[in-house]
C-alpha cells in the first residue's frame, strides 16, 4: 500500500468537496439543524411549555428504561420533554449527519468523477484499484465521523446549557452508543451503497437520489417511537450499530469487488 | 536492467466490447525514441489499443507488451513509466493547477523533495506559471490541454501516449500543443499519439499505423506510403486561358483524366505518375498549347487515408 498515492486521493476530494456549492451546502446546513437547531428547539419547546397534560408525556415515560424513567420522574416537567425528545425519541436522526456527508462525498468522488469524466486521468496512473477505493472510501468517511463526533459534542453541550440537565439522561447511554458507533458505522453504510450505487448509475444527482433512500429506516424508527411502539435503549441501540456495521461490512465489500479498472472505465 | 526491445509490441490484439470486435487482431510495434502516429475515424480502435497498452483493458486475444512487461500483470509498472493525455484533459476544474499537479505528483510516486522544483519547471515550460494559482475553472481549452500534458510529465516518463490531444483546440491552441510534442520529441522520449487528425500525423509522426475497424490498413512513414500504396500525384498545368478546352481535348486522346480548376486557366490531372510529366507537356506543347507552369503535388498522408478509406468501402 502506497500511502502517499492513498492521501493524494483524498486530499484532492476533500479540496474539491470545500469548493463544490451542491455538496458543500448539505454539509452545513444539515449539522446546524440536527446538532445546533434541535436540541436549542426542544430545550426551549420544554421550557415554554412548561406543563403538559400527564396523558401525554406518559407514554413516552412509560416506554423509557426503567432506570432512566426512575430518574427522569424527579426532573421538571418541561425538562422531561426535553430529555425525552432530544436524548430518545429523535436521537437517531443524528445519524442522518454522518449518512448525508459521507454520501454526498463520495457521489461527487464517484459518480461526480465520472461526470467530469476525471476518472479516467486517475486510472492511467500507477495508483491501484486498492489504493484508490480505499482513498475514496477515507476522503467520504473521515469528514462524516468528524463532523458527526464534534457536532454530537456541541449538540451535547448545547443540550446540557438549554435544559440544565446533565448525564446520564443527557446524554443518554443510546444517544452515546449511536454517536460513538453508529455514526461511523452509518458512514461507511452510505459509503458502501454510493460504490453500489455509482456503479450502475451515472451521474451525482441520480446517485444522492438513490442513496436517500437509506435516511428512510431512520426516519422509520424515529416514528415507531414516537407512536409509542418502542423506545430506543441501550441494548437496542448496541443491536442497531451491530446491525449497521454488518450491513456496511458486507456492502464494502461487494462495492470492493465491483471497484476495478476495466468495470470504472465502462461506465466512464 | 535496461531495456533494448520494443518500447511496445502489439501482436494479433483482439478486444471485443460485447458482440462488437473493437480490435481485430492488430499488430505493430514502437521503439524507442519513435513518434508514432495511430490513425483512424472515430471507433477505428485507437482508445481501446491505448487502454489495453496501459493495462486498463483486458486483451481477449493476441498479446501486448509494453517496456517488455504484460500490460494486465505489470500495469502499475508500466503506468510509472508513462504519460498520458486523453481527449478530454479530465482536469478536476476546482482545483488550481499547482495543487492538481502535487496531487499527480504523489499519484505517479514523484519524491515529495523534487515535488515543487518539478511542478514550478513544468509550470513555467507551459507557460502556466503566472496562472498557477487560478482555478483550472477559468482556463481555456488550450491551457487545459497544456496542463494535461505538463501533468503527463510530472514524472519523467519514456513513453508518452496521447489520445487526440489537440481535437478540441482551436488552430491556435492546437499548433501550440503540437510544438510541445514536437519538444518533447527532440528531448527522446517515445510517442504513440492517436488522432484522427492526418495533417498533424503528417507533420508529427515518424511512421503511422492507419486502423479502420479495428484493423491495421497499412503502416509506415507517411511519406512513403503513398508510393507503397501507389496512390497517384495530382498534376496541376498553366496554360493559356483560352486554349484551356483544347487542352483538355488533347489529353483526353491521349486517355488522360483531366478537369479545368476553378482557377482561370489551370488543367488538373489525375492518376499521373512522376514520369510522365515531361511526356503531357511536351504533347500539349506539340499541340500548340501555350505552357507556363507545372505544378506536381505529392500525395498527402490525407489522399492516402482517402484512397485506403474508399478501397475499404469498395470491399
Amino acid at each position: 500500500m502506497h500511502w502517499q498515492r492513498v492521501r493524494a486521493i483524498v486530499r484532492k476530494d476533500l479540496l474539491a468537496v470545500r469548493r463544490s456549492r451542491p455538496v458543500l451546502v448539505p454539509l452545513i446546513v444539515l449539522p446546524l439543524v440536527f446538532f445546533l437547531a434541535m436540541p436549542v428547539g426542544f430545550g426551549l419547546l420544554g421550557r415554554f411549555l412548561g406543563e403538559v397534560p400527564d396523558s401525554e408525556l406518559e407514554p413516552l415515560i412509560r416506554a423509557l428504561p426503567a432506570a432512566d424513567r426512575a430518574q427522569l420522574e424527579r426532573l421538571e416537567p418541561g425538562q422531561q420533554i426535553a430529555v425525552v425528545l432530544i436524548s430518545y425519541q429523535f436521537a437517531p436522526l443524528i445519524l442522518l449527519v454522518p449518512l448525508a456527508v459521507a454520501t454526498a462525498i463520495a457521489a461527487d468522488s464517484l459518480a461526480g468523477e465520472r461526470e467530469r469524466r476525471t476518472l479516467e486521468a486517475l486510472l492511467v496512473t500507477p495508483i491501484r484499484d486498492e489504493e484508490l477505493f480505499l482513498g475514496k472510501v477515507l476522503a467520504a468517511v473521515l469528514p462524516a465521523v468528524v463532523i458527526g463526533w464534534l457536532g454530537s459534542l456541541v449538540s451535547a453541550v448545547v443540550g446540557i446549557a438549554v435544559t440544565g440537565v446533565g448525564p446520564p439522561l443527557l446524554p443518554s447511554p443510546p444517544w452515546m452508543l449511536l454517536v460513538g458507533l453508529g455514526m461511523p458505522g452509518i458512514a461507511l453504510l452510505g459509503l458502501g451503497a454510493v460504490v453500489l450505487i455509482s456503479a450502475r448509475v451515472r451521474g451525482f444527482q441520480e446517485v444522492m437520489q438513490l442513496s436517500g433512500l437509506l435516511a428512510m429506516p431512520l426516519i422509520g424508527v424515529m416514528v415507531a417511537q414516537a407512536s409509542g411502539l418502542f423506545l430506543i435503549d441501550w441494548r437496542l441501540a448496541l443491536l442497531g450499530c451491530v446491525v449497521v456495521w454488518a450491513a456496511a461490512f458486507g456492502i464494502l465489500r461487494a462495492g470492493r469487488r465491483l471497484f476495478q479498472r476495466e468495470a470504472l472505465l465502462r461506465l466512464g | 536492467m535496461v531495456f533494448d526491445g520494443p518500447i511496445i509490441q502489439v501482436d494479433r490484439l483482439e478486444r471485443r466490447f460485447g458482440q462488437t470486435l473493437a480490435l481485430a487482431g492488430i499488430s505493430f510495434q514502437v521503439t524507442a525514441g519513435e513518434i508514432v502516429g495511430l490513425l483512424g475515424h472515430n471507433g477505428a480502435g485507437k482508445t481501446t489499443t491505448i487502454r489495453l497498452v496501459l493495462g486498463l483493458l483486458t486483451p481477449h486475444g493476441g498479446t501486448v507488451r509494453v517496456f517488455g512487461l504484460e500490460p494486465t500483470v505489470d500495469g502499475e509498472r508500466i503506468r510509472q513509466r508513462t504519460g498520458v493525455v486523453g481527449e478530454s484533459p479530465g482536469l478536476d476544474e476546482r482545483l488550481t493547477a499547482r495543487e492538481l499537479l502535487q496531487v499527480f505528483a504523489d499519484l505517479y510516486d514523484v519524491p515529495r523533495v523534487v515535488q515543487a522544483q518539478r511542478i514550478a519547471a513544468l509550470l513555467e515550460q507551459f507557460g502556466l506559471a503566472e496562472v498557477a494559482d487560478r482555478r483550472v475553472a477559468t482556463y481555456s481549452a488550450g491551457m487545459r490541454q497544456r496542463l494535461a500534458l505538463a501533468r503527463c510529465l510530472l514524472h519523467d516518463p519514456e513513453l508518452l501516449l496521447l489520445d487526440e490531444p489537440t481535437a478540441a483546440l482551436d488552430p491556435v491552441a492546437a499548433h501550440h500543443v503540437r510544438e510541445l510534442i514536437a519538444e518533447r520529441r527532440r528531448e527522446g522520449r517515445t510517442i504513440l499519439l492517436a488522432t484522427h487528425n492526418l495533417d498533424e500525423a503528417e507533420r508529427v509522426c515518424d511512421r503511422v499505423v492507419i486502423l479502420e475497424r479495428g484493423r491495421v490498413l497499412v503502416e509506415g512513414p507517411p511519406r512513403d506510403l503513398a508510393a507503397a500504396l501507389g496512390v497517384p500525384a495530382q498534376v496541376t498545368i498553366e496554360v493559356e486561358p483560352e486554349q484551356v478546352n483544347t487542352a483538355l481535348d488533347v489529353l483526353a486522346r491521349r486517355g488522360m483524366r483531366a478537369q479545368a480548376t476553378p482557377e482561370l486557366g489551370r488543367i488538373l490531372v489525375e492518376q499521373l505518375a512522376k514520369r510522365a510529366v515531361p511526356d503531357v507537356v511536351a504533347t500539349l506543347v506539340g499541340a500548340g498549347i501555350a505552357v507556363y507552369g507545372v505544378e506536381l503535388r505529392t500525395p498527402s498522408l490525407e489522399d492516402v487515408y482517402l484512397a485506403l478509406h474508399q478501397r475499404t468501402e469498395r470491399r
